[in-house]
């Protein structure tokens, strides 16, 4: 085998590029004149338009790192439909709190069927609490001529309060806890989307009155108009074309498919679906989570200096050979980690260890076959090329099986474990490619350079010459 | 070096770490976290050296079951019963102002009993399902013998792991033996480097086996120990380097993590030199087909 020129410049390009992406942050900090430590501001995304990939480059730390609470809640006792149903409009809610309270990085996303993640970076427990025990209060509003008032404006948000400059909001007496359902559906004669909402008799009563108000209004005139506030926020400016007195209502006003099924869940979020409990709640302090990182990657650190300092002592040159493939690989797969968004946590720590354990295995393995053959009294290119050869399925059967492992753990295992398998993975598949490829082309640059085919540098001793 | 020929000399250091770990799970049990138990979870960290027992006169005011443990000379770890938000707001205000509590420094846990019962479950099925595979696998690539001392193999490593956990967390009551979900993460991390070591060795038995040698089976398996030694100690070395240079330095909260894989990896890379490999040579007396 001959040195592959072709092969060595895709390492050379796979090299500077995640050397790139690696570094990306901090040159972007330093370009942007952000403090190099800290959380960084406006990461800008990485756009592949033809193959829907959009994807912020920074490592994505996981609480335990960061610091911050993950809940994960669940749902019972659901008054009326599915359990999952209950849990969508739950997780909009949830969201919808979130988000007004001004936690951009915060996570919420429905976990099986009952279940809801909330992650929320920088908050403790206790105001985390708050946040998801405060209730979600639907009001339906008219609007009428004049100018809010001051306890409209402490009770409404002031910029949705003040739309139509010379109008007011006054509240209908209509609340959340009048809508029985909400749900979306389609206009019979247009084909749009809308959505239909039950009332209780009592909010029927009234909703027919204000409707039959209304509808004496021109279309385009504020006072025609029926505003939904769903806690101090707008959600809702709808036109009232008749007036609805069958314990039914529809909202149309130029709704895509999918906000018509926003509306239908928050309307019915106007009352919580059912009761939502804390299964489990971690706070981890700000500092603790940013000393575990500084201590991880103190540590991993530390584990690279001595293994590159026993794969030198160990095996001499191709213990070189390796330390720079380690580097490669090390470097390739936090690329990798930022490219794709995978959030780190300890779990993924655990797993990137020990694929970095599997990574050394592999050019342990070759260079173990490589000192065989060269004392065999094979010719140097010969016994780099068998070194190789011999190794492959040792290094392709266990790593399978890890990969195998991985598999199962990835698409059947809770969250935590998801994290370790998906980290894994990755430092599986990228040794691999380090040892097979990286690896074996070095060595076969050293068989080709005269002042590397001494024997000693691999710590073999010369055969002996046969006796004549 | 005759390691198959001693093969009954291992097999019985095996059982005699794993005897005291199965008789401490049987009658003792484990140190359940509060993942299992459901509960709160104060690991907390102080500006100044502080004494748990001043710490547990204070929190047995508050009447919520709570034992505090010394975790470090500024540190203590607090478990009680699950709390309400007022009494988890009291008892932090409380703490804050009597003991100068650095809430920055420290994480607190609230889990329901559910979550973690369900996750080990899990965790014990996904095992199941991934020992399956791995059988197929081998069963492929090598035959159904190797495939199952590897699986052997992978259960003595389970085995020592949550013996000594049980013996860590209820003989010596230690916080470090505590089943949590970190441990369930570290035991998996142990099942994979298990089978990938027991591989690379059984590997050099089928390469030597398919070479025709005057060698028996035996004196073959012995060979390929010996040949693939140095291989297994090096990888094994470069890993526990890593994971003790993890370990002296790792924070309380993960230091049972990091200790759990130490133990998994030496368990490992005993048992695939001194279990897995000689388990073909009884089974092929056993059954010489």
């Amino acid at each position: 085998m001959r040195v592959d020129r072709r092969l060595l410049a895709l390492i050379a390009v796979i090299a500077v590029l995640a050397l790139f992406i690696d570094g990306f942050a901090y040159v972007y900090r330093i370009a942007t004149n952000q403090p190099l430590t800290g959380p960084i501001r406006g990461v800008p995304t990485l756009n592949i338009g033809f193959l829907g990939f959009s994807q912020q480059i920074y490592v994505h730390k996981g609480l335990d790192l960061q610091g911050g609470t993950h809940l994960e809640l669940q749902i019972t006792q659901v008054r009326t439909g599915t359990i999952q149903g209950a849990r969508d409009i739950a997780v909009a809610i949830i969201e919808r709190r979130v988000n007004s309270s001004g936690y951009a990085e915060a996570v919420v996303r429905p976990e099986g069927s009952d279940r809801i993640i909330v992650e929320l970076p920088g908050v403790n427990l206790e105001q985390a609490k708050q946040i998801l025990g405060k209730t979600s209060y639907l009001t339906i509003w008219k609007w009428e001529p004049g100018t809010p008032d001051a306890s409209t404006l402490q009770q409404l948000n002031p910029k949705d309060a003040q739309k139509y400059p010379g109008y007011k909001p006054v509240f209908t007496g209509i609340d959340g806890s009048m809508i029985t359902n909400a749900s979306r559906s389609t206009d019979p004669t247009t084909n749009l989307p809308d959505v239909t909402i039950s009332f209780s008799p009592k909010g029927n009563d009234l909703f027919c009155a204000f409707t039959r108000d209304r509808v004496t209004h021109p279309q385009g005139d504020p006072q025609n108009k029926l505003a939904i506030f769903i806690d101090k926020d707008l959600v809702e400016d709808a036109n009232v074309i008749s007036e609805i007195c069958g314990g039914s209502a529809i909202i149309t006003g130029g709704f895509t498919a999918a906000s018509a099924q926003a509306l239908a869940i928050q309307l019915n979020s106007g009352s919580l679906p059912g009761t939502i409990s804390i299964a489990s709640a971690t706070e981890v302090g700000a500092t603790l989570g940013a000393s575990t990182v500084k201590l991880s990657l103190l540590a991993g650190a530390f584990g690279l200096a001595i293994v590159i300092l026993f794969m030198l002592l160990y095996y001499r040159l191709p213990g070189l050979v390796a330390s720079i493939a380690l580097l490669i690989y090390a470097a390739i797969a936090l690329a990798i980690f930022k490219l794709f968004g995978v959030t780190l946590t300890l779990a993924g720590l655990a797993g990137f260890i020990l694929s970095i354990g599997m990574a050394v295995d592999a050019n342990v393995l070759i260079f173990e076959r490589l000192k065989e053959e060269l004392r065999a009294g094979r010719t140097l290119g010969a016994a780099m090329e068998a070194g190789v050869h011999r190794a492959w399925p040792a290094i392709r059967d266990s790593n399978i099986s890890t990969l195998i492992t991985c598999f199962v753990l990835y698409f059947f295992g809770a969250p935590l474990i998801k994290g370790f398998a998906i980290t894994l993975a990755v430092g599986v598949g990228v040794s691999m490619f380090s040892a097979i490829v990286t690896t074996q082309q070095f060595l076969q640059i050293l068989a080709g350079l005269r002042p590397a085919r001494r024997l000693a540098l691999y710590g073999v001793q010369p055969p002996a010459p046969k006796a004549a | 070096m005759n390691i198959v020929g001693r093969r009954n000399l291992y097999f019985l250091l095996s059982l005699a770490i794993i005897l005291p770990g199965i008789i401490s799970m049987a009658f003792l049990g484990f140190r359940l976290g509060i993942d299992f138990a459901g509960g709160d979870q104060y690991n907390l960290t102080f500006r100044q050296p502080v004494q748990a027992t001043a710490v547990q006169k204070e929190m047995d005011t508050f009447s919520v079951e709570a034992t505090v443990q010394q975790a470090g000379s500024n540190r203590v770890l607090i478990t009680t019963r699950p709390l309400s938000l007022k009494e988890d707001t009291a008892i932090r205000n409380d703490l804050a102002a009597k003991f100068n509590v650095d809430f920055s420094q420290s994480s607190i846990a609230e889990v329901g009993p559910t979550i973690a019962r369900e996750l080990v479950v899990g965790a014990g099925g996904l095992i199941l399902i991934a020992s399956i595979l791995i059988v197929i696998y081998l069963s492929i690539r090598f035959n159904y013998k190797f495939a199952l001392a590897a699986i052997l193999a992978l259960l003595h490593d389970v085995f020592v792991l949550t013996g000594i956990w049980s013996i860590l967390g209820k003989v010596f009551n230690s916080p470090l033996g505590e089943i949590n979900t970190l441990f369930v993460t570290a035991a998996l991390t142990v099942i994979g480097f298990s089978v990938h070591d027991t591989i690379v060795i059984f590997d050099r038995i089928r390469e030597n086996l398919r070479q025709a040698s005057r060698l028996s089976f035996e004196q073959n398996v012995n060979l390929s120990i010996i040949q693939s030694l140095a291989r297994s100690l090096n990888t094994s070395m470069t890993v526990i380097f890593v994971l003790v240079a993890l370990f002296l330095i790792s924070p309380q909260n993960i230091k049972g993590f990091t200790l759990a894989l130490l133990i998994g990896i030496v368990s490992g890379t005993y048992s695939s030199i001194f279990n897995a490999s000689p388990l073909l040579v009884v089974w092929r007396r056993l059954d010489p087909r």
